[in-house]
């Protein structure tokens, strides 16, 4: 009786497994990336940062092989803190032209009613939006550390 | 001569009542009227030149320098029999004419010499039209900024060679052109309009040829800025800015905002506008095509 009761149980969860719905973006092929929201501007240290959290959130889109327009689903990246890295930082790094940010916010998708489908926590310390040394080939594109870790996160949704 | 004969009439013209007081004391000093009658003189040579400039009705054209169609041979491509616009080595003689490809138009061109420099390229040409020989008097040419840099919405930043100080310029061209908002800077090569190559290194047309990594060596001296066409790799538009390794986000920021202004200019079409500001700008450096 116990024997048949687990594999019951064990029947049950391969087909709850099985047959479960993926991930928020598994049939989706068009995704628009909408403004990234900056909650407390002062703990951005710097004025470009939204702009260049988007242009990497667009990048991983296209990296996960979705089209990238008007579409009614939607992500958008809520940005708690970006800090670049210091003066003295940079000076000790003079030469290598690398740029180390830390982002810390968090990855949303929602549907075309504004309803939250997603929502994936992401700190990220590295290369944001630019990364040199990457790009000497004229026919790829350079690929920073934030924009990987987007990929990478966008990639378990689908 | 005919100065004079413009200003006696003025002078033996009766003053109205109220000036007659003012001039009374004036008239039998000969200094002052020596001195008014230049003043006069002046006057009526702004009015003559001002006038001249308006009779001759100066215009802005645009359009390509093309070699006229006695200068060229006919070529054969896909069956098709078609003019270039240009030839390497063309006849002795051989006349120039500005084409218009949006409006099919042509013109002659008359009285400059420097047609030949511009031959193949897209121009802004500042003269006056004879309407009933569809010659143009030149007065100035320049090298226009191309339709496709007019026309583009969305352009791709390649921050080629750029290792060292030459990394900022990614950042710069980044921030002034979304300051500018003109243009959306695309993560995607492959869809984009249009490429802003920055490099160390001239650019030499090889953005769609080059296989692998510019193997040049790089010393960050000067900053390049190439607008590129991402189907042939055609360089549209380039500049420069000699201000070594610690001035790179200033030199992009400030080749952006050359573009920016070049391009504001010419959506004006104000000939007179446009010929001081060409005239004030030092010539670019010339760049590999």
């Amino acid at each position: 009786m116990r024997i048949f009761q687990v594999l019951t149980f064990l029947v049950a969860a391969s087909t709850a497994a099985y047959g479960s719905p993926g991930g928020v973006l598994e049939k989706v092929k068009k995704i628009q990336v909408d403004q990234t929201v900056v909650d407390q501007p002062d703990k951005v240290d710097n004025n470009m940062a939204a702009n260049l959290i988007r242009f990497d959130l667009r990048a991983a889109v296209k990296d996960a092989h979705l089209d990238e327009g008007d579409a009614p689903i939607k992500a958008h990246f809520v940005l708690d803190e970006f800090s670049s890295e210091s003066r003295a930082r940079r000076l000790i790094g003079l030469g290598t032209g690398r740029s180390i940010c830390t982002v810390d916010g968090k990855l949303v998708i929602q549907d075309a009613s504004g309803t939250e489908l997603a929502s994936v926590k992401i700190h990220v310390r590295g290369s944001v939006a630019y990364s040199p040394g990457d790009g000497n080939d004229a026919r790829s594109k350079p690929i920073s550390d934030f924009e990987q870790r987007l990929h990478e996160e966008i990639e378990k949704l689908k | 001569m005919k100065l004079k004969k413009f200003i006696g009439p003025i002078r033996r013209w009766p003053l109205p009542p109220g000036c007659q007081v003012a001039a009374m004391p004036c008239s039998p000093n000969p200094r002052l009227r020596e001195a008014a009658k230049t003043i006069v003189g002046l006057a009526a040579c702004v009015l003559f030149s001002a006038l001249s400039v308006f009779a001759q009705g100066e215009q802005v054209f645009k359009g390509d320098i093309c070699l006229g169609p006695e200068g060229r041979t006919p070529i054969v491509e896909n069956g098709q029999s078609r003019l270039p616009c240009t030839i390497p080595h063309p006849k002795r003689g051989a006349k120039y004419i500005l084409f218009n490809s949006e409006t099919k138009a042509t013109y002659q061109l008359e009285g400059h010499g420097k047609a030949k420099a511009y031959a193949g390229r897209t121009v802004v040409v500042v003269g006056t039209l004879d309407q009933s020989t569809g010659t143009i008097h030149v007065d100035e040419i320049y090298r226009a900024v191309p339709p496709k840099v007019m026309q583009a919405k969305s352009v791709y930043i390649f921050c080629d060679a750029c290792p060292r100080g030459m990394a900022a310029a990614w950042r710069a061209a980044f921030q002034a052109l979304g300051d500018w908002g003109k243009f959306d800077v695309t993560p995607d090569p492959k869809s984009a309009d249009l490429v802003f190559i920055f490099s160390a290194n001239p650019y030499v047309g090889d953005y769609v040829t080059r296989d692998g990594p510019d193997k040049r060596q790089v010393n960050v001296d000067i900053t390049y800025m190439n607008v590129v066409d991402p189907q042939t790799g055609q360089n549209l538009w380039g500049d420069s800015r000699q201000w070594g390794s610690l001035f790179v986000p200033k030199a992009t920021r400030d080749l952006i905002q050359e573009l920016r202004t070049q391009m504001e200019e010419e959506t004006q079409n104000d000939p007179q506008a446009l010929a001081d500001k060409h005239r004030s700008r030092k010539p670019p450096p010339s760049v590999a095509n």
